[in-house]
C-alpha cells in the first residue's frame, strides 16, 4: 500500500520546485525588464565606435569590424587565439590514444557510408575548401575573415572525415601549421613594436593608404594576420574535431 | 502599428524583452535539469541571448552594416563595429569552452557512467 | 519591418530554446540549440552586423551541433526522467 501511495508526495514536491523555479525566473525576468526598459531604450549617445570609425578609413581597409579585430583590439584576438590553442590541447590530451596503436575508427556494427555519400562528400570537399579560402583572403573586403573561414576548413575536413573509413588527418602537419601561425601573429606584433614608424605592439608597419582601398592587396599587414589566423583556427578546430571523432563509445580507456 | 514597430525605441524593446526572455528560459533549464548536456545547452542559450543583447542594444534601425562597398569611402551612418567585434570573439571562445566541457563530460562518463550532476560527489570533503 | 522580423525570428528562438530545455530525447535537444542558433543568424543579418552572422552561422550551427552529437553518442539518447 504504502510504495502506491509513495510516489503521490514526491511528485507533488518536485511541481513545487519547478513552480518555485518559475516564479525565481519570472521575478528576476521582471526586474531585468524593468531596468532595461527604463534605461537602456534610447541607445547609446556617444560610443569608442564612432571614434573608430572615423579613424578606421584611414587604415584602409574595407571592412570595420575586420580592422577593429585586427588592428585595434588585436591583442584580444591574440588571446582569443590563445584560448582556442589551450582548448585544442586540451580536447587532444582527453582523447589521446597510445603512440602508434590507432584505434578502429567504426564501431563494429555501424554500416560504413553508401557510395552516393562518399562520392558527394569528395565533390563538395574542393568546393568548400576554396570557400573558406576566399572567405578568409577577403576578410578585410567583405564580410568574413579567418574565423570564419577558418571554421568553414574545419568543416570540410570534418565531412570528409565522417564518411571516409580512411581518412586522418596528419597529425605532424596540422600541429606545425598551428604553431608556426602562431608564432607568426606574434612574430608581425613584435615587428610592429621595433619598426620605428609604429612603435606598437600589432602596429600597421605596412603601407596602406587610403587610395588603394577595396582592393585586394591593401591595409598592410591586417590581411596577413588574418589568413595566419585562419590557419590557426582552421587547424585548431579541425583537429577538435578528429580528436572527438576518433573515441568510441562505451569504452573505458 | 507596423511603423510603430519600426521606431528606435519599440526596437531596443522587442530585443531587450526577447533576449531577457531567452536567458532565462536557459536559466530555468541550468537550474532545473540535472543531466550533463542540457547544463552545456543551457548555458549555450544564455551566451546567446547576451549577443543579442550586446548587438541589439547598440544599434539603431537605419544604421547599415560597417563595411565600406559599392564605391563608398566614408563610414557615415554606419552602426558599431566594437560590440561586432567583442560578440565575434566572445562566439568562438564559446565554442572553445563547450568543446572542452563536452569532452570532459565523455571522458567522466566512460570513467564512471553516470550523466547526473547531483550524483558527481567525489570532491565532497566527508 | 525590422520590428516584425526581429519579433517573428524571437518567437522561433523562443520555441527552439522550449524544445531544448523541456524534452527529454536529446537529439532533441540538439536540435533544439541548432535552431535557436539559426534564428540567431536571422537575427544578426537584421541588425546590420554580417560579420557575427557568418561566425554564428559557421560555429553555432556547424561545430557547436557537431560536438554535441558527439556527446549524445556517448551518453545515450535518452534522459532519465527520474532526474527531474
Amino acid at each position: 500500500m504504502t510504495p502506491k501511495e509513495s510516489p503521490l508526495p514526491l511528485r507533488a514536491r518536485l511541481r513545487i520546485r519547478t513552480l518555485l523555479l518559475l516564479l525565481l525566473c519570472g521575478w528576476l525576468f521582471l526586474l531585468h525588464a524593468g531596468i532595461l526598459l527604463e534605461h537602456g531604450l534610447d541607445g547609446p549617445r556617444a560610443t569608442v565606435g564612432d571614434a573608430l570609425l572615423e579613424g578606421a578609413a584611414g587604415a584602409g581597409s574595407a571592412n570595420a569590424v575586420t580592422t577593429v579585430v585586427v588592428s585595434y583590439r588585436g591583442f584580444d584576438t591574440l588571446g582569443e587565439v590563445t584560448v582556442l590553442f589551450l582548448a585544442a590541447t586540451g580536447v587532444g590530451l582527453l582523447f589521446a590514444h597510445r603512440r602508434g596503436l590507432t584505434p578502429p575508427r567504426d564501431h563494429p556494427d555501424t554500416t560504413p557510408a553508401s557510395e552516393m555519400i562518399v562520392t558527394g562528400v569528395r565533390l563538395l570537399f574542393p568546393v568548400l575548401l576554396l570557400f573558406g579560402v576566399y572567405v578568409v583572403v577577403h576578410g578585410h573586403l567583405s564580410p568574413g575573415g579567418g574565423f570564419q573561414g577558418g571554421v568553414i576548413i574545419a568543416t570540410a575536413f570534418v565531412l570528409r572525415l565522417l564518411v571516409e573509413r580512411d581518412f586522418r588527418l596528419h597529425h605532424a602537419t596540422v600541429r606545425l601549421l598551428e604553431s608556426l601561425s602562431g608564432s607568426g601573429f606574434v612574430l608581425f606584433g613584435l615587428l610592429g613594436l621595433v619598426i620605428a614608424s609604429t612603435g606598437t605592439f600589432l602596429g600597421n608597419f605596412l603601407p596602406h593608404p587610403t587610395a588603394a582601398l577595396g582592393d585586394l592587396v591593401s591595409a598592410g599587414v591586417i590581411p596577413l594576420i588574418y589568413v595566419l589566423v585562419g590557419i590557426k583556427v582552421g587547424a585548431e578546430v579541425g583537429a577538435i574535431f578528429e580528436d572527438m571523432l576518433e573515441g568510441r563509445t562505451g569504452e573505458g580507456t | 502599428m507596423l511603423e510603430f514597430l519600426d521606431t528606435p525605441r519599440a526596437v531596443h524593446g522587442i530585443y531587450a524583452l526577447g533576449s531577457l526572455a531567452l536567458f532565462f528560459i536557459g536559466l530555468y533549464g541550468l537550474l532545473s535539469r540535472r543531466h550533463l548536456l542540457k547544463v552545456f545547452v543551457s548555458l549555450a542559450i544564455m551566451e546567446l541571448a547576451v549577443y543579442l543583447l550586446f548587438i541589439g542594444l547598440a544599434t539603431t534601425p537605419g544604421e547599415t552594416a560597417p563595411i565600406l562597398a559599392d564605391g563608398l569611402s566614408t563610414f557615415d551612418g554606419m552602426s558599431d563595429p566594437v560590440p561586432q567585434a567583442l560578440t565575434l570573439t566572445a562566439i568562438v571562445i564559446g565554442m572553445a569552452v563547450l568543446a572542452l566541457g563536452v569532452s570532459l563530460a565523455i571522458r567522466y562518463h566512460r570513467l564512471t557512467g553516470t550523466d547526473d550532476i547531483a550524483s558527481m560527489k567525489e570532491l565532497r570533503e566527508p | 519591418m525590422i520590428g516584425l522580423l526581429a519579433l517573428l525570428l524571437f518567437a522561433w528562438m523562443i520555441a527552439g530554446a522550449l524544445l531544448a530545455v523541456r524534452h527529454a530525447d536529446l537529439l532533441q535537444t540538439v536540435v533544439g540549440l541548432a535552431l535557436v542558433s539559426l534564428g540567431a543568424v536571422g537575427q544578426f543579418f537584421l541588425l546590420q552586423a554580417p560579420d557575427v552572422a557568418l561566425t554564428e552561422a559557421a560555429i553555432g550551427v556547424a561545430a557547436a551541433t557537431f560536438v554535441l552529437l558527439m556527446g549524445v553518442r556517448q551518453f545515450g539518447r535518452r534522459e532519465d526522467r527520474s532526474l527531474r
